[in-house]
């Protein structure tokens, strides 16, 4: 018999060890309370999205003439899990130039579930060829904003996209950088909600759509009301 | 009853060790039901977000492997007096538990994961000392494979990854003298299209099998620093070939059997030869470097 079994050591708790587990306890009662609470969306004018954009705006109003789009019933079911609306317009301009602006709003940024998804991905999935095509700076009326520049390709259908997404009053591209915005708005309490915008046409010529999809984005945003704009196009 | 092969100073360690857990038993069992009560919701949301995923359901055998490297190394842990390092405990405990606040309460499940290796290492430094923590490097290291990895970093991986798998599968059959064409990640064979998925990219196996081979390595005990690294670094390439040969026999079996063979019983059939082949490769290619890296020091026990 080893000497060891002779010695009872008896139930001791070093100080030190109960000091870690008090610390442990504090993080989780201090994890709780910082847990934000305040949806934002509630404080703030409702969102509409049958209402959300003018039916006319600049040079550009909803053309209604196009065949309605029929969506897979699968997608719509999985979209509506994600996002708490979601909108998809055709416009045409002066020039009879079509402009398709698909936009969806999400309520919490901040779950998981719910977080805004990247258009590559989902056209992807639906079978279209993406190539990126970068990010891109445009400037506003007042501000800039990033914006991600993306090329699908489905068959001989070529479609130029731009999209950008907001969190709260802020435009934020997914990635790191949202991430710490959505950190920010979250340590002071805050559930924030956030659009995704995505514009595309159809056309070879990606240069000239992409510049069409940027007046089309410039018109827009003077067409929207100032309690609108920066919900959906950030702000500074 | 065997006769112990252990000579006797071992035996007395592990009598040590035996002593040295029960003595500081109260104080293990205290800390990880805190521990425990800390990270419960983690694993609860692990457990219906990313581990219920087909991508990194790795999740539990990782947790199982850890908690049974721990036990197993429960002696030798704890043998010897406590030499507690209160400065690095603590200094490691309120670090990793200010990253794990903010993680929890913002949601950020990556950094609340990562979080708990540190909150053990630190217990560890306060329970037992320094020597306690060096000798379980391995199994808290080990739950690295337990963070999900970033949503940026995925998708930054996926698409190149998916991108080779197609080309070199489109390669291979293309030799074996199928009629085969691919547009980007699709691969049209015969009256068949089949899209090479996010899943077929093989990330997720990579990381899978890269946990493996290192479990395995740190059970066969090598002590030759070249044969570990040279193995850990192989998982990579072994992976990726064991992948494509996956997708291969998925075409192949579409292409021969239709299209419902290849989505039916066939895709989970694929999936285990997808391990086969990798722990064939690993292995033979352990065996390989026994023949260039003499190493008695193995699963044998040491010199």
């Amino acid at each position: 018999m080893a000497v060891a079994d002779r010695v009872n050591p008896g139930f001791k708790v070093p100080a030190m060890v109960i000091a870690a587990i008090v610390l442990m306890l504090i993080a989780l009662g201090a994890s709780e309370w910082l847990k934000p609470k305040r949806v934002v969306a509630d404080e703030l004018p409702a969102i509409s999205m049958k209402t959300l954009l003018p039916e006319r705006f600049g040079q550009w109003r909803v053309d209604h003439s196009g065949p309605p789009v029929i969506y897979d019933p699968t997608v719509e079911a999985k979209l509506a899990t994600l996002y708490s609306g979601t909108l998809n317009a055709t416009y045409v301009n002066a020039q009879g130039q079509p402009v398709m602006v698909s936009i969806a709003y999400g309520k919490n940024q901040n779950s998981w579930s719910t977080a805004a998804h990247r258009p590559e991905f989902c056209y992807r999935a639906q079978g279209f060829e993406v190539e990126p095509r970068g990010k891109a700076k445009l400037a506003l009326a007042s501000h800039q904003i990033d914006v991600i520049r993306l090329m699908s390709r489905r068959g001989s259908q070529i479609e130029p996209i731009t999209y950008w997404v907001t969190l709260h009053d802020t435009a934020a591209l997914p990635g790191v950088s949202r991430k710490l915005q959505q950190l920010r708005f979250g340590l002071q309490g805050m559930i924030v909600d956030g659009f995704l915008v995505r514009l595309s046409s159809l056309g070879t010529d990606e240069a000239e759509q992409f510049k069409l999809q940027e007046s089309f984005m410039r018109e827009l945003e003077g067409a929207l009301t100032p309690d609108l704009r920066p919900r959906l196009f950030g702000h500074h | 009853m065997t006769v112990s092969a252990h000579p006797p100073d071992v035996d007395r360690a592990r009598a040590d060790g035996a002593f040295g857990v029960r003595r500081a038993l109260p104080a293990i069992v205290c800390f990880l039901v805190a521990f425990a009560v800390l990270y419960a919701s983690t694993y609860i949301e692990l457990a219906h977000t990313v581990w219920s995923t087909e991508e990194q359901g790795h999740g539990p055998l990782i947790l199982g492997a850890t908690a049974w490297l721990l036990w197993t190394k429960r002696e030798e842990i704890f043998a010897g007096d406590a030499q507690p390092a209160p400065v690095w405990g603590f200094s490691l405990i309120v670090a990793a538990l200010i990253g794990f606040v903010v993680a929890r309460s913002q949601a950020v499940i990556e950094v609340e994961t990562f979080s708990q290796i540190f909150v053990l290492a630190g217990g560890l430094l306060v329970l037992q000392g320094k020597r306690a923590l060096r000798l379980a490097w391995f199994p808290l290291a080990f739950m690295l494979f337990l963070v999900p990895l970033p949503g940026a970093l995925v998708q930054a991986i996926t698409l190149p990854l998916k991108s080779a798998v197609s080309v070199v599968a489109e390669e291979v059959l293309h030799l074996m003298g199928y009629p085969i064409a691919r547009t980007g990640v699709t691969l049209a064979i015969g009256p068949y299209q089949l899209l090479v998925a996010d899943a077929c990219s093989g990330l997720n196996s990579l990381f899978t099998l890269e946990a493996l081979g290192l479990l395995y390595m740190n059970l066969m005990n090598y002590q030759s620093r070249a044969r570990n690294t040279a193995l850990a670094i192989m998982i990579v390439p072994i992976s990726f070939i064991s992948n494509v040969t996956r997708v291969i026999i998925l075409v192949l079996i579409t292409y021969h059997f239709g299209d419902e063979a290849g989505q039916g019983f066939a895709h989970g059939f694929a999936g285990m030869v997808l391990f086969a082949v990798a722990l064939v490769l690993t292995y033979g290619f352990d065996r390989l470097l026994a023949r260039f890296v003499d190493d008695e020091g193995g699963a044998r026990g040491r010199r």
